[in-house]
């Protein structure tokens, strides 16, 4: 039988990667933990403070192309 | 698709099984049947997938005191204890670690999935409270490890509230000090922020250069004037030591005179003779040899030395205030050089100075030449710093307030810069905390969506089921619409709602019976079991029916074959002989089920085992194997005769005679359908596959009229009464081959009437028009007695 937090976790992931809150590069090993519960208030802010940085360095990286 | 088929599970020194014991399952039945009185050892076998499979204490967890270590059996020890499961797939041994409550099983993975209903299940499941039932299902509605995620989210999306609302508060502060600012000065260019922006630009170098000049020159003027101080203390002590001199002097000069004439080396000489005249007790004089008078003498001599004395104090004095004043001399030309010295220094800072407060005082600087010219006299050079120095003073207060105003300046751009800085910073962090917060907020309401979702995915797809499920045990019966519902205030807990005729939406165990409960419990582990099942299911039900009438339970039969498809295995423990009872008469598809019996439980025995039988095969069994029993073989043809007539005459409601005790003798079953249009009616056709011309499969109707077996068992019925039943001398004269031939008679209707697939009757009636078996190969006609 699937762990009802493990399907969830994997949505969630899905989820967010589908409507552009998280890149996919983010999300890696997301899901694991989510499942488990380790995920503290400042992984979160860390996770998304990374995002950023990641989107940033790939619109510069974008730029740079152009 | 199911793919695991059992074989085996051994217990060795395991709950009940005092001795090892093996239960062997026959591979192609999906159903088990363990029948056992109370206290046989039915709840070990089922503790033992429990231990072996989900690595749990089984029914010793559902009860509340219950002793861990009654695990292991009372005849063995923990360390022997073994559990082992032999399937299609692999064998598996399962083990307590030792010393300790851990069960290891090896190998670890691959191990059926075994879902266990017990009646304990079934009433954490109906009656609890919201929250007990949630416990009950959690394992498959459990998302505590998201929930956990999901309130850390909730807490950052606070924290950075709180960091928002304090950069906001930061910006504003600072925006505030800079607009105050702006207005004391008198509100230059466009805006605040605008002219903080020139302001900040500003080069400060000049004003810091302006201020460390003018605090340089500040200190020189104060290290002169410190020196000019201390030369002034200078002066005064040599002034002081001057006169101190000179009254000195006076008083020396004073006490001369009154001894002008005298030798001042006479006092040594009286001192030494007032020695001599005290120390010689001698009356004449050593000197002039004459008779003295020593007393006289003495106090003569004193008289004149005191008289000395006092000229010689005077003198002592003077010498003492001379050389305080050559002291005093000395370090007022210290001064003096440490006074031109530091001067010295100073002067080129004073006259290489370009500050205005400088030029406007005009310093002379004919005195700074003479200051820093050493061929001059010390006196002159200090008279001409003298000079200068009256001129710092004005000079010092002018410098004090051009550095206030470099000073000044330079701080407020300070000012200026740092609530710049303050005001980009703040709505930086602002612009970042909030884009921050925007995704955070998104990601809460995902995941409590996603969260959420499951859960009505999860909880709708059950209900949907169980609602099919119920259907079939209650049909038509006004009760059911089965909903299961998370409370959405109150995670944890479960609510089940149901339809009861005309009141919908109500706690079913508030106007559902006992037994409709039981069924509903069943139902929602069914359909649980079912959404969750795996490749490797297998469903045990464990005592899971106390009593059901027999309609409910033909229903709950036909369901669990129903389901039977969707799990590797079904294993039902039961003591209910009933629900037994109906699969070896014929009743239910019996050869659907693998009978297993277990006898009673003794210490010294532990839990045993045996196999049953359908009636139709113990018969046949009785029949063929040897030793032959004749009163068995008659017994049991007997029984099973009257079961099977039994069935016809209720499927026909033919006519028998009404008693105060229930049952009818086989005589009177025999007789029964004497209709004259029903007997030449009853026939049974079964399918069977034949190859055709083409040597293709075909389906083939035999049919095969009951009135010549049952022509036949009349003949021989006085037999089982003779040899089976009673006790009597005509049952002596009754040859084996009698027994012999009612049996015969007996499984020649049973062959004819029970199904070769499931081992039942003919007993639906959903075509209309014939009776049929589960399995649809044999029907029996006709529908109803031929009027």
């Amino acid at each position: 039988m699937s762990n009802p937090n493990q399907i969830v976790a994997e949505r969630i992931v899905a989820a967010l990667e589908a409507k552009d809150i998280l890149l996919p590069a983010s999300t890696k090993g997301l899901a694991g933990k989510l499942e488990v519960g380790r995920y503290s208030s400042s992984d979160w802010v860390t996770l998304f403070g990374l995002d950023d940085k990641t989107r940033k360095q790939n619109a510069k990286a974008e730029t740079q192309k152009h | 698709m199911p793919k695991l088929k059992l074989k085996s599970i051994e217990l060795t020194y395991f709950r009940g099984a005092t001795l090892p014991v093996k239960i062997d399952f026959a591979p192609d039945k999906k159903v088990t049947m363990i029948y056992g009185e109370n206290g046989c050892g039915k709840s070990s076998v089922v503790d033992a997938f429990d231990f072996l499979c989900e690595q749990d204490f089984g029914s010793l967890n559902d009860r509340k005191g219950a002793d861990k270590d009654l695990l292991t059996s009372i005849t063995g020890t923990s360390d022997q204890l073994r559990v082992k499961l032999t399937a299609d797939v692999g064998t598996w041994e399962a083990q307590l670690k030792p010393g300790s409550k851990t069960i290891i099983v090896k190998p670890s993975s691959g191990c059926p999935d075994a879902r266990i209903l017990r009646r304990s299940n079934i009433l954490r499941l109906i009656d609890e409270i919201p929250s007990k039932r949630f416990e009950a299902l959690k394992e498959y509605i459990d998302v505590s490890g998201i929930e956990k995620c999901e309130k850390t989210l909730g807490d950052a999306i606070r924290l950075k509230e709180n960091e928002l609302a304090s950069h906001i508060q930061s910006f504003a502060q600072a925006e505030n000090s800079l607009a105050q600012m702006w207005v004391a000065e008198k509100s230059p260019g466009k805006s605040a922020e605008k002219w903080a922006e020139e302001e900040s630009a500003k080069d400060a170098t000049q004003l810091q250069s302006t201020s460390a000049e003018v605090g340089k020159l500040l200190s020189a003027i104060a290290d002169l004037e410190r020196l000019k101080e201390a030369r002034e203390k200078m002066l005064k002590r040599v002034s002081d030591a001057s006169s101190a001199h000179k009254t000195a002097l006076d008083e020396q000069k004073a006490e001369e005179k009154k001894f002008i004439g005298e030798n001042p080396a006479v006092l040594e000489l009286l001192r030494r003779a007032r020695e001599f005249v005290v120390g010689n007790p001698d009356k004449i004089c050593p000197v002039c040899q004459q008779t003295a008078d020593n007393a006289h003498l003495t106090q003569e001599l004193e008289k004149r030395i005191s008289a000395m004395s006092a000229l010689t104090i005077a003198t002592n004095k003077t010498d003492a205030a001379k050389r305080t004043l050559d002291a005093a001399n000395a370090q007022l030309a210290s001064a003096d050089t440490q006074f031109i010295e530091s001067a010295e220094k100073a002067a080129p800072k004073f006259t290489a100075s370009k500050l205005p407060p400088v030029i406007a005082a005009k310093l002379p600087a004919t005195e700074f030449g003479q200051i820093i010219n050493v061929s001059l006299d010390l006196g002159v050079r200090v008279a001409a710093l003298l000079k200068i120095i009256a001129l710092l003073e004005p000079l010092k207060i002018t410098l004090e307030a051009h550095r206030k105003s470099a000073d000044t300046t330079i701080a407020q751009r300070t000012a200026i810069a740092s609530q710049l800085k303050q005001i980009k910073q703040s709505r930086l962090a602002q612009e970042t905390t909030t884009a921050l917060l925007g995704k955070m907020r998104l990601a809460l309401d995902v995941v409590g969506a996603t969260r959420k979702a499951f859960v009505k995915e999860v909880l709708d797809a059950i209900s949907t089921e169980v609602k099919t499920l119920f259907a079939k045990l209650h049909p038509k019966e006004s009760l059911g619409n089965i909903k299961l519902s998370l409370d959405t205030d109150n995670f944890g807990s479960l609510h089940l709602h149901g339809d009861f005729h005309s009141v919908k939406d109500v706690p079913p165990q508030s106007v559902f019976s006992e037994s409709h409960l039981d069924t509903l419990g069943f139902c929602v582990f069914l359909a649980l079991a079912k959404h969750y099942k795996t490749e490797n299911t297998i469903i045990i039900l464990d005592d899971v029916l106390t009593s059901v009438d027999a309609q409910h339970l033909d229903r709950f039969i036909n369901l669990i074959h129903d389901e039977e498809q969707h799990f590797s295995q079904i294993i039902i423990t039961t003591h209910y002989r009933p629900w037994c009872e109906k699969y070896r008469h014929h009743r239910a598809p019996g050869n659907k089920v693998h009978f297993i019996e277990f006898r009673g439980w003794a210490l010294e025995s532990g839990i045993r085992v045996q196999q049953m039988k359908l009636c139709l095969d113990e018969l046949r069994q009785a029949l063929t194997v040897p030793p032959f029993d004749r009163q068995i073989v008659a017994s049991k043809s007997g029984i099973f005769l009257e079961s099977m007539l039994e069935f016809l005459a209720r499927m026909y409601e033919c006519r028998l005679p009404l008693k105060a005790r229930s049952g009818y003798t086989l005589g009177e079953l025999t007789t029964c359908f004497s209709s004259k249009k029903l007997l030449p009616a009853l026939t049974i056709e079964r399918s069977t596959i034949q190859k055709d011309a083409v040597g293709k499969d075909q389906e083939i109707w035999v049919k095969m009229p009951l009135a010549p077996l049952i022509a036949q068992i009349k003949e021989w019925a006085e037999v089982r009464n003779l040899v089976g039943c009673h006790f009597n001398e005509l049952g002596a004269l009754s040859v084996d081959k009698d027994v012999e031939e009612l049996a015969k008679a007996t499984l020649a209707l049973g062959d004819t009437m029970v199904c070769p697939d499931g081992g039942d009757f003919p007993s639906r009636d959903v075509s209309g028009s014939y009776h049929e078996t589960k399995s649809k190969k044999v029907r029996l006609h006709p529908f109803v007695e031929p009027s």
